[in-house]
């Protein structure tokens, strides 16, 4: 079940690649920064019951994967986080928090607008750390190569 | 050097850089790398809405503005807006070259509408899979994508701003998705079926890149993105909430 899920978000993460006009050639990595996050997500919350938690952890791994891509394939980070972030966004809290507006249940609402705010900003926590680790990394090496490594 | 072509070329490359969604360091340090071509004194300034741009010459000194209004993410010419602006840097390229090759790559797009359109639907489809939805459900959020499809291609000639035309798409998916929850497939999962017709406009891009503009010490620029994220996340938002409103009740 797991497995068939993670195929389904790196169908999503590739489709989603596609409207942002990625590059071609890095579209399939992409879609397994998506679903390798996506899969920790599903097993993280097993485990875990925070989704703040569960979230921030993957959008770790997304981000920490997306830097070695954009290493290794000498690319940007943002081509794979950008895509590969889309199954993290928490379109699904907005969402419920608008239907439980609109059908009058303030504390449901209320919990899921918190949600939101707390899922977008574990995911911000997990760009700013990842980024700051890789760029220390990076700077130790120097060179051209620093300038390329973070958009 | 041609002063006013080198002006007019690292424009040219910001202006690309920003409306393709760039973060604002990575726009401003391509422009002054290129600008560092001259060895007069030059400097670039960058909002999420608009570049201005200074080269003191000898005699004069040029300065450039430019609003940027529209605003969509194509990470291919970011990545290709680079690598001319490196191979410019190492003279790789001349000047003369670099901006015949900026000015081709403005309005490239790599995949045809008919691509974006089966995307649309990918993403959709591909997104109910990923919540867990069963067979009938995934049926329903790839019916309601095409729906978003088709309503884009619909009013992509009309000039909408931005949160109305979020709120009509998000209102023509969940009035479909009810239709075939009411009509046809009354054993889906009505909510997942929006929340995956929906994943297409979370504005969760712009969030990201906001994000990394505040993070990066562009505070004004950063705000000014995740604003306009909340306020995309607004226009999708009132626009379900009024279609849930219309068809009452619970579903």
């Amino acid at each position: 079940m797991v497995l068939i899920r993670g195929l389904g978000a790196f169908l999503a993460v590739i489709s989603f690649a596609v409207l942002l006009e990625s590059p071609k050639r890095l579209i399939p990595y992409a879609g397994i920064t998506g679903m390798a996050g996506w899969i920790g997500f599903l097993f993280a919350q097993m485990y875990i019951d925070s989704i703040v938690v569960v979230a921030f952890l993957s959008a770790v791994i997304i981000a920490v994967l997306s830097h070695i891509f954009a290493r290794v394939l000498k690319s940007a980070v943002s081509v794979f986080f950008v895509a590969g972030i889309l199954p993290i966004v928490p379109g699904g809290s907005i969402y419920r928090s608008v239907y439980y507006l609109i059908h009058n249940e303030q504390s449901l609402s209320d919990f899921y607008f918190a949600e939101t705010l707390q899922i977008a900003g574990s995911i911000a926590l997990a760009i700013f750390l990842t980024d700051s680790v890789f760029r220390m990394n990076w700077r130790t090496r120097g060179g051209q190569a620093d300038r390329m490594s973070n958009f | 050097m041609n002063e006013h072509l080198l002006a007019n070329t690292a424009m040219l490359a910001g202006r690309i850089l920003l409306v393709s969604g760039a973060d604002i360091f990575r726009v401003e340090d391509t422009m002054n790398r290129m600008l560092s071509l001259n060895n007069n004194k030059a400097t670039a300034f960058v909002l999420a809405t608009g570049i201005t741009l200074t080269v003191k010459c000898e005699k004069e000194t040029i300065t450039l503005i430019e609003r940027v209004e529209e605003r969509a993410t194509n990470l291919n010419r970011i990545y290709e807006v680079n690598c001319i602006s490196r191979d410019l840097s190492s003279r790789k390229i001349v000047l003369e070259k670099a901006n015949e090759l900026l000015l081709a790559l403005e309005h490239k797009i790599q995949y045809g509408e008919k691509l974006r359109f089966v995307s649309l639907i990918g993403v959709t489809f591909g997104f109910a899979i990923l919540l867990g939805g069963d067979i009938g459900t995934c049926m329903a959020a790839a019916v309601a994508g095409l729906a978003l499809a088709l309503v884009k291609w619909i009013l992509s000639g009309w000039n909408f701003n931005y949160f109305f035309r979020n709120a009509i798409y998000s209102f023509v998916i969940t009035l479909t998705s009810h239709v075939l929850y009411k009509t046809v497939m009354p054993g889906i999962d009505f909510n997942t079926v929006v929340i995956s017709a929906l994943m297409p406009m979370v504005p969760g891009v712009t969030f990201t890149t906001g994000v990394r503009d505040t993070f990066n010490g562009d505070y004004t620029s950063g705000m000014a993105r995740i604003l306009e994220a909340i306020v995309i996340a607004l226009a999708v938002s009132s626009g379900t909430g009024i279609a849930i409103f219309l068809v009452g009740g619970r579903m």
